[in-house]
């Protein structure tokens, strides 16, 4: 959960196992402070967006690959292989930092928009309006997709 | 081929799906785990100089009063024996004297 957290957001391996490492290490200083297993859960997902989007933010790593730099799927029939799995992480790292940590603890971790507003501080309508925004940016880039492959 | 009706969402839960970290990773976070002072090496070199101190400190401070206490009673002792001797000129000049006021009376 921890790395695949950072992972997904960063795209950036190395850095996605520092954060990891830094926040078990964190873990493990404050392991008496954990009163059940969900608010051990609640503690590693909230540290860990945090520390990614700091991480993201230090290191300027947005900017990395915009939208239209993705490669397009090159055929019909790759759109049901992992190329699409991939164009569309690459779509999601493309997001900005908020934006893209919301749609990461949405579809990977399956957290409700007032569980993603209340680990980020931020009001559950900015969580909606940011995930609604997202989403129709994706599978607009995703329809064009289709048509230039017609 | 792409249906007509794109599901983003079930695409980025397909695509966000959970992954590893490298195989040796465990292996580094273990190395990187928090170790007890004493447990490291820095630790028990620092508190075996700790000891040292401890010891060697005190051992010397009572070395060098005894030292002083050997210096003091070596300076009572000279002080001692130079009284010693100034009193036995004393007696032999005094004794001295005696004799020759002696003599002038006797004569």
């Amino acid at each position: 959960m921890v790395f695949s957290l950072a992972y997904h957001f960063l795209q950036d391996r190395p850095l996605a196992e520092d954060i990891t490492q830094d926040v078990f290490l964190q873990l493990y200083r404050e392991a008496d402070t954990f009163d059940s297993e969900r608010h051990v859960r609640y503690w590693l997902r909230k540290v860990t967006s945090h520390r990614s989007i700091d991480a993201a933010r230090k290191r300027k790593l947005r900017p990395r690959l915009t939208l239209e730099e993705i490669r397009e799927p090159a055929g019909q029939e790759e759109f049901r292989d992992p190329m699409l799995s991939e164009t569309l992480r690459k779509m999601v790292a493309g997001l900005p930092e908020t934006p893209r940590m919301i749609v990461v603890l949405r579809y990977q971790e399956e957290m409700d928009p007032s569980e993603i507003a209340e680990m980020l501080n931020m009001p559950l309508a900015t969580v909606k309006s940011h995930l609604h925004r997202s989403l129709t940016l994706l599978r607009g880039k995703m329809q064009r997709k289709k048509e230039l492959v017609r | 081929m792409m249906p007509e009706e794109f599901d983003v969402e079930r695409e980025l839960r397909r695509a966000l799906h959970p992954v590893d970290p490298t195989k040796d990773f465990s292996a580094q976070f273990v190395a990187r785990r928090p170790v007890a002072f004493w447990k490291r090496p820095v630790g028990r070199l620092a508190i075996a100089a700790s000891l040292i101190v401890f010891l060697l400190v005190p051992a010397g401070v009572m070395e060098e009063r005894a030292r002083e206490r050997r210096r003091g009673e070596k300076a009572r002792d000279e002080l001692i024996t130079a009284l010693h001797i100034t009193g036995k000129t004393l007696q032999k000049t005094r004794q001295r004297v005696v004799r020759q006021l002696n003599r002038r009376g006797s004569i």
